[in-house]
């Protein structure tokens, strides 16, 4: 019986262990050792003139990069810059950029290898996602590089940067997490051509210009002898927490309290666009949809729609679908109550993980040449981002009379405010998107009570982050 | 006096079944709308331009083939494909192994325990997946540590934990089970043991219940999202599924790309399924499972 059994089971066992081992473990996640460069470095030839020298050597480390840009001319130009750097950097530093999917994957990838201690060298992500990870150690501050007498930006580097895009990686203790690499900015999409028809002369500047604007195009849109466009016309409103945050920065609040250490949404900055948003949605001035409201605005369902400069593509494709309203349109700011002007800043920002001196200062230096100023306008023509350097500019002219709408969008990064970089904001905006939701489903009356309610839940998340 | 079977449709007039035929006819024909439709717009949507895929047409204006291309390339699916496959053959292998020898011993080896052990088993099936996602990313993650190789962006993360299969197992055991005891009985006699009737007889009469559990362990396998998207970080071993979400991008999809993307991914499925609707249906039948 045993021999029958050994007939069964061996080639069975054996058929099945030659099937795992044709996926042996060559393939492991462990990192390959990269050899050191044979020829003598700079740091040695540094030594010897007594110029500053590295406080720890770099050289020949292997540096896992997991980002979003996973596919078309962003992952393109990104994986071209990397491979730039591997092969011209004297450290024999090796970089390998991987796609983790969307930010949210990406969070979530990170999270785990937070669990099981494989950290990589650098993430992207947002900024209060950053924070967390920051809190439990799992990043870095970056101030020692960005300072390290050898690695570190010359003070002509530092001033280049826009102290908006540095200010929005920074912990309310400041310390500085978050670096950008690029950045984007919350807008308004305006339809300026159907707005001249309509008898407007110039973008809204405030909220009476802008319900007249919105109101005027929904009327337009119910009196043509069109039904299916009924309804829509005006603003296509997601009352999401980036765009609440938008107007909110325009009438020059911050959704913070006036110490920085709590969030206020009871202050009248906030108020005024919650009873702004309700207007305009009682009145048909402003409607949901589904999706990105892209071919709403290509068609003249939207004389407004709020879109991340990243959305230009997606909104150029929608205007060369069949049906689409050849309209001359632009980019404006959000409008303030009385006359403010703002863009909400979103970075695409990088953190360092926390694994060894020599990973991290050489995926520092990798870090350093992302974003000076040539690669950046590199990563910048490649992503239709904006950069975080002024110096980058004088590289991007030609891009810049390529993209008329995004030479024009330049202008408004000096409007940029960024959303607070904390740890409980996570939590917090999605209170904020279902507090404004209830606000657009509720009465006007409900407004304080709705706002007093989100408070004491920002209170809260809070607390649990700092639990 | 009691009626014979199919007499009151023999003396039905002949236009109430033409009716009562042309109404089931016009009720199936609704519901094989309902579900071709989700297929059709995914083939109709990867054929058209961006702009179009973003609006809510139906058709597109001008067809737009290429796009299967710009999948194929910009997501590496030639790597993610080799990937899910590899996956999906080593899941299914483990699968089989693992559950034909389990719910063989569960059926028809007495032991101590056997009852307890297989209602715990059971009921295991009804923890949802979500909620041991990350008790399991943490158990892969410490066999890494003390194994001899990596289990995080590797096989035996993608492979392993799937291997044991407890509804497998129940539908083999049920199965298995129903088998009749002469059999062993002659199998005995010719000098065989509780692997040989496992191989010769058990198995060539099982062929159904394998069938189904080939089809629905290649279809979960190959469309795993959530786990494979934990448990790697790079290309080396991402599935196929991994490589469709890459055109979801910060402020808007690819979705004409996507579905091109999809329904590239959706054909072995149709292959396989093509190939194995008899016997697939025939167990659904017997076992009386619904989908």
């Amino acid at each position: 019986m045993s021999k029958n059994i050994l007939k069964v089971v061996f080639p069975v066992a054996v058929a099945f262990m030659l099937l795992l081992a044709a996926c042996g473990p060559a393939e492991t996640a462990v990192p390959e050792p990269t050899q050191p460069p044979e020829e003598p470095t700079e740091v040695a030839t540094e030594v010897a003139t007594e110029e500053p020298v590295p406080s720890v050597d770099p050289t020949g480390q292997t540096v896992t990069f997991w980002h979003v840009w996973g596919t078309g001319l962003p992952n393109e130009t990104m994986l071209a810059i990397v491979d730039e750097f591997n092969a011209t950097n004297e450290w024999a530093i090796t970089v390998e950029a991987l796609d983790q999917g969307n930010y949210s994957n990406l969070e979530d990838a990170f999270n785990a290898a937070v669990q099981s201690g494989d950290l990589p060298d650098l993430v992207t992500g947002y900024t209060n996602a950053m924070a967390n990870w920051y809190a439990v150690d799992a990043v870095v501050d970056l101030t020692s590089y960005v300072n390290d007498p050898f690695f570190g930006l010359t003070d002509a580097d530092w001033a280049a940067f826009y102290k908006g895009a540095i200010e929005g990686g920074k912990a309310p203790d400041d310390a500085f997490f978050a670096f950008p690499i690029s950045q984007s900015a919350n807008v308004i999409f305006y339809n300026s051509q159907w707005a001249q028809e309509l008898g407007f002369a110039n973008p809204p500047t405030n909220y009476e210009e802008f319900r007249a604007q919105a109101c005027a195009a929904a009327d337009a849109n119910n009196a043509d002898d069109n039904p299916d466009n009924d309804g829509t016309g005006g603003l296509v409103l997601y009352a999401g927490a980036s765009n609440v945050a938008s107007f909110v920065f325009a009438n020059g609040g911050s959704m913070l309290t006036p110490d920085r250490t709590g969030y206020d949404f009871t202050d009248q900055t906030v108020v005024d666009v919650a009873e702004f948003f309700k207007d305009l949605w009682d009145n048909g001035c402003a409607y949901p949809t589904e999706s990105y409201p892209n071919p709403e605005f290509a068609t003249r369902r939207a004389l407004f729609t709020i879109s991340s400069t990243a959305g230009l593509p997606y909104q150029l494709a929608a205007f060369e679908a069949e049906g689409a309203i050849q309209d001359e349109w632009t980019l404006i700011p959000f409008p303030g109550k009385d006359g403010g002007q703002a863009v909400d800043l979103f970075g695409q920002y990088v953190a360092i993980g926390n694994t060894n001196p020599e990973r991290m200062m050489a995926t520092w230096v990798f870090l350093r040449y992302l974003t000076s100023p040539e690669v950046q306008a590199q990563w910048i023509a490649g992503s239709a981002y904006y950069p975080t350097r002024s110096d980058t500019l004088p590289f991007l002219d030609a891009y810049s009379q390529d993209n008329p709408i995004w030479s024009y969008g330049l202008s408004f990064l000096q409007y940029g405010m960024a959303e607070p970089a904390w740890p409980s904001w996570t939590s917090v905006r999605r209170s904020v998107g279902d507090t404004f939701y209830a606000i657009l489903q509720g009465t006007p009356a409900e407004i304080p009570a709705l706002l007093e309610a989100l408070n004491a839940e920002a209170e809260q998340a809070i607390a649990e982050t700092q639990e | 006096m009691a009626r014979r079977p199919g007499s009151a449709h023999r003396h039905q007039k002949p236009s109430f079944v033409i009716l009562r035929t042309i109404f089931t006819y016009l009720i199936l024909c609704v519901g094989v709308c309902i579900a071709i439709f989700p297929f059709f717009w995914m083939i109709s949507t990867s054929l058209m331009s961006l702009g179009e895929a973003q609006g809510t047409r139906m058709i597109p204006s001008e067809i737009h083939l290429e796009n299967y291309v710009d999948a194929w390339n910009e997501a590496d699916f030639s790597v993610y494909m080799w990937n899910s496959t590899r996956i999906t053959l080593l899941t299914l292998a483990g699968e089989l192994t693992f559950s034909i020898l389990a719910a063989y011993a569960f059926a028809r080896i007495k032991f101590p325990g056997r009852d307890l052990i297989f209602t715990i088993l059971l009921s295991t099936m009804m923890i949802p997946a979500m909620v041991t996602i990350i008790p399991n990313f943490l158990t892969v993650t410490w066999l890494g540590r003390i194994g001899p190789i990596g289990w995080i962006n590797n096989w035996p993360a993608l492979t392993i934990p799937f291997m044991g299969s407890v509804f497998s197992i129940f539908l083999l055991r049920q199965f298995f089970a129903q088998i009749p005891d002469e059999l062993y009985d002659a199998v005995q006699m010719d000098g065989g043991g509780h692997l040989r009737f496992l191989w010769s007889i058990v198995l060539p009469l099982s062929k159904a219940p394998l069938m189904v559990i080939i089809v629905l362990s290649f279809i979960g396998t190959w469309n795993a999202l959530a786990w494979p998207m934990l448990v790697t970080n790079s290309p080396a071993w991402r599935p196929i599924a991994v490589g469709l979400y890459s055109f979801i991008g910060e402020a808007g999809q690819r979705t004409n790309l996507m579905m091109a993307g999809a329904f590239i991914a959706v054909i072995p499925i149709l292959v396989l399924y093509f190939f194995t609707q008899r016997q697939f249906t025939e167990s659904i039948a017997r076992s009386g499972l619904k989908g």
